[in-house]
């Protein structure tokens, strides 16, 4: 494994300083910027999307969002979903590029997890201990709080939170492992308990 | 570059005109400057130079506002055709034709995808780089089994200029000795995973006609010193190939044919200039040139030549076919023949399978493959057919691991499911049916009788529907390949069939409307694709096909083209052109 991990560094390395002689270095680099960095235009993850209403999403509808993200998503060796502002991009992504019932059905996800939240606790989702939210979106996934269908609008909502958080930096470079250069293809490598799943370029 | 390579206005006779300047139109002007020719390489769309329009490639996901995804709105006015390409998102979009520029008609209840790439080099810069050789029996298949015309040529005659475009775009793959599949002259091949190979293996016990092969690819998977002079580098198997690849690659016009054209010195590119129609002396029997409106300003211009290569894809050479008319030739001046228009093809791409393959969780696979598993046609000759459709399909396909795509359809709330979703998950092995598609008189595509573009050309109009042989094919296909994948060990398997939802179109792989023969009468093109009619006019595209067979078309339209520039120079030299 350690060789492997060698050989292929070698190989990027000596990959990058013959694609530069071949190109020049001018070009090379504005090939190459877009390897890992972030770039100017980026659509920027925002900290305070919560704080303010979102393009689909009231403000308190924002707020629930975010803990919900935090509560699928939560905080461990990489940042959690809120931390990346995975509510944000739901908000946009869902105008962007989702239909109108798209967009209601995660309206409507969200209305549900706060009306179970007053239901067993009589509180707003955001006031409830991070066990509590748990318990909430899981009788949903359960069928204990929910029906099929709006199960259905829920887990519809999380995939995008999900696809959120791995097509964010974080999640593409930190959660998983990022390979802008895979150097060529091998068809085995080794898998060990600290294995990550790729993070490709590209998604859809 | 050179400043003079790109011109407008000239009144310049040149030695020959291309049209179109992809896979095809690219070979051309490589092989005419190469011998000496003066080239007028003519494209309707824009200058995309080298590394230098590739604004998207190496780009991380999270840079794009949409995470690749594109604005609802700009898809539903701009791009609605051209978003059901598997290749079509916020990366590519600018690769592909714009919808409401490029607008076409279809028949009452029929739909047709007409997927495009209107730049220089075409669809060369976006093509799915799958590369296999017509095998013998393809060649053969129209005449043993009565659909379609007779090829007029046979695969000994291809055969070397298979080898000679192989040798320069650079193909990997492994020698396979299959008769049914021929081999090219191959770099080394991308390695299988290791449920792959014990698929293949088990494949061949379970259904020894049906071997499983490593996709053939035009990548560079070690650049011999032909590419290496052509500017190319290793793949490094990034998976950036649609954008643009600044490496070189994988084969494109930009990497590959264009810089040895432009090299000689004998090359100029008009760029932005779509063709309206041929310049026909019908006095003297000869086209003369093309009429050209500007794709931006509207402006009509002639450009002039001794011999006119029509490279425009499939549905633009027979555009231009037929919209080149005189009063006493109404049906066009090379459609003596009434055919042109007709037997429109394309690859049924409509059935599919796949299913969770216990085991090999130790291990994983490194980079991004630009190829997948193949199992080629195994119903290649009448005897092997199934009772109740004629000719077969192959199958593209792969094993890889799920990741967090898959998970994110999975019950889990928390850090352990979060965590879940970071490790690949099991692997999985999918097929995907590549069938051949009849070629049938009633698969049309004609001019539009009132309704024009932009250019004021007639809009193309089509009347094409899937066959009853090849939604045949794909129920066959869809449940043989739920046996295949239990034979490998697959669990779960699950299949379907989309021909309801994907018309012809669908797989990018147009062909046959200006089809071969060796019959004026019921052919446009003779078996050098040289029109029957106009001896200086050539077409060799996808339109010349006589039937589809079942692999991925370019490597054939490449051989048939540098074939046909070959015979067309002895021509010329020989003063019969």
């Amino acid at each position: 494994m350690k060789n492997d991990v060698k050989e292929t560094d070698l190989n990027r390395r000596e990959f990058l300083q013959k694609f530069s002689q071949a190109v020049g270095y001018t070009a090379a680099a504005t090939v190459l910027a877009g390897s890992g960095l972030s770039v100017a235009f980026a659509y920027t993850p925002k900290s305070d999307s919560a704080s303010r209403p979102g393009l689909l999403f009231t403000q308190a509808q924002m707020q629930t969002l975010r803990d919900i993200c935090d509560t699928i998503l939560p905080a461990t060796d990489t940042k959690s979903g809120a931390e990346v502002d995975c509510h944000g991009f739901v908000d946009h992504q869902l105008v962007q590029c989702h239909s109108e019932a798209q967009q209601q059905m995660c309206v409507s996800a969200v209305e549900l997890v706060e009306r179970n939240a007053q239901s067993a606790h009589s509180k707003a989702f955001t006031e409830l201990r991070s066990e509590q939210q748990t318990k909430i979106l899981r009788d949903i996934e359960a069928l204990q709080s929910a029906t099929g269908d709006e199960k259905g609008q829920f887990k519809f909502l999380k995939s995008l939170i999900v696809f959120g958080y791995f097509t964010s930096e974080e999640g593409v470079t930190k959660a998983l492992s990022f390979q802008p250069y895979p150097g060529g293809f091998k068809g085995s490598i080794p898998v060990n308990a600290d294995t990550k799943a790729w993070g490709s370029l590209n998604y859809y | 570059m050179n400043e003079k390579l790109y011109i407008n206005e000239t009144r310049e006779e040149f030695d020959v005109l291309v049209v179109g300047s992809g896979v095809t139109g690219g070979w051309a002007a490589k092989e005419f400057t190469e011998r000496g020719y003066k080239v007028l390489m003519i494209e309707r769309g824009r200058v995309v130079e080298h590394r230098k329009d590739y604004p998207t490639e190496g780009k991380p996901v999270w840079t794009f506002p949409n995470r690749t995804k594109v604005n609802n709105l700009l898809t539903e006015q701009q791009y609605k055709v051209q978003s059901t390409s598997y290749a079509w998102n916020d990366t590519t979009k600018h690769f592909f034709g714009n919808d409401r520029d490029l607008p076409y008609s279809t028949e009452e209840g029929t739909d047709f995808h007409w997927i495009r790439g209107n730049q220089l080099g075409g669809k060369s810069l976006t093509w799915h780089r799958q590369s296999y050789r017509m095998s013998p029996y393809d060649f053969e298949a129209n005449a043993k089994d009565g659909h379609g015309n007779d090829w007029p040529i046979r695969y000994k005659d291809l055969e070397k200029w298979y080898a000679y475009v192989e040798k320069w775009v650079g193909i990997s793959g492994n020698k396979d000795n299959l008769p049914q599949l021929p081999d090219s002259e191959y770099l080394p091949a991308f390695e299988m995973t290791s449920p792959e190979i014990a698929a293949k293996r088990r494949m061949a016990e379970a259904f020894p006609d049906r071997p499983m092969i490593i996709g053939r690819a035009a990548h560079l998977s070690k650049p011999s010193k032909l590419h290496i002079e052509q500017g190319r580098m290793m793949c490094q198997a990034r998976d950036e190939c649609q954008k643009g690849c600044s490496l070189g690659a994988y084969f494109s016009t930009q990497s590959s044919t264009l810089p040895a054209a432009v090299k000689t010195g004998n090359l100029h590119i008009a760029p932005n200039s779509v063709v309206h129609s041929l310049i026909y002396d019908e006095a003297k029997n000869r086209v003369r040139g093309v009429k050209v409106i500007d794709a931006e300003n509207l402006s009509t211009r002639e450009y002039f030549g001794k011999v006119v290569f029509l490279c425009a894809s499939t549905l633009g050479s027979t555009q231009v076919l037929l919209n080149s008319k005189t009063k006493s030739k109404p049906n066009g001046i090379a459609n003596s023949s009434g055919v042109t228009g007709h037997y429109l093809m394309d690859h049924c791409y409509n059935a599919r399978a796949s299913g969770r393959l216990p085991g090999w969780e130790d291990e994983y696979y490194s980079g991004r493959r630009p190829t997948g598993i193949y199992v080629p046609n195994f119903q290649y000759t009448p005897e092997k057919y199934k009772k109740h459709y004629v000719r077969g399909y192959a199958l593209g396909g792969d094993a890889s691991r799920g990741n967090f795509q898959g998970g994110a359809h999975a019950d889990g709330i928390g850090a352990d499911y979060k965590t879940s979703l970071t490790k690949p998950s099991s692997w999985y092995f999918g097929f995907y049916a590549q069938g051949e598609t009849l070629p049938r008189f009633d698969n049309q595509v004609s001019l539009h009788p009132s309704k024009t573009d932009k250019w004021g050309i007639p809009q193309l109009h089509f009347n094409t529907s899937w066959s009853d042989n090849e939604k045949a094919m794909m129920d066959d296909c869809a449940m043989e390949c739920e046996k295949m994948l239990k034979a490998i060990g697959c669990e779960n398997v699950s299949s379907g069939v989309s021909y309801n939802e994907k018309p012809l179109g669908s797989a990018i792989h147009e062909l046959g409307t200006a089809r071969m023969g060796k019959d004026p009468k019921e052919s446009v093109l003779n078996g050098y694709n040289q029109s029957h009619d106009i001896p200086n006019l050539f077409v060799t595209d996808g339109a010349s096909y006589c039937s589809s067979a079942t692999v991925n078309p370019s490597l054939t339209f490449m051989a048939l083209t540098v074939r046909a520039v070959d015979y067309c120079a002895k021509e010329m030299k020989n003063r019969r052109i």
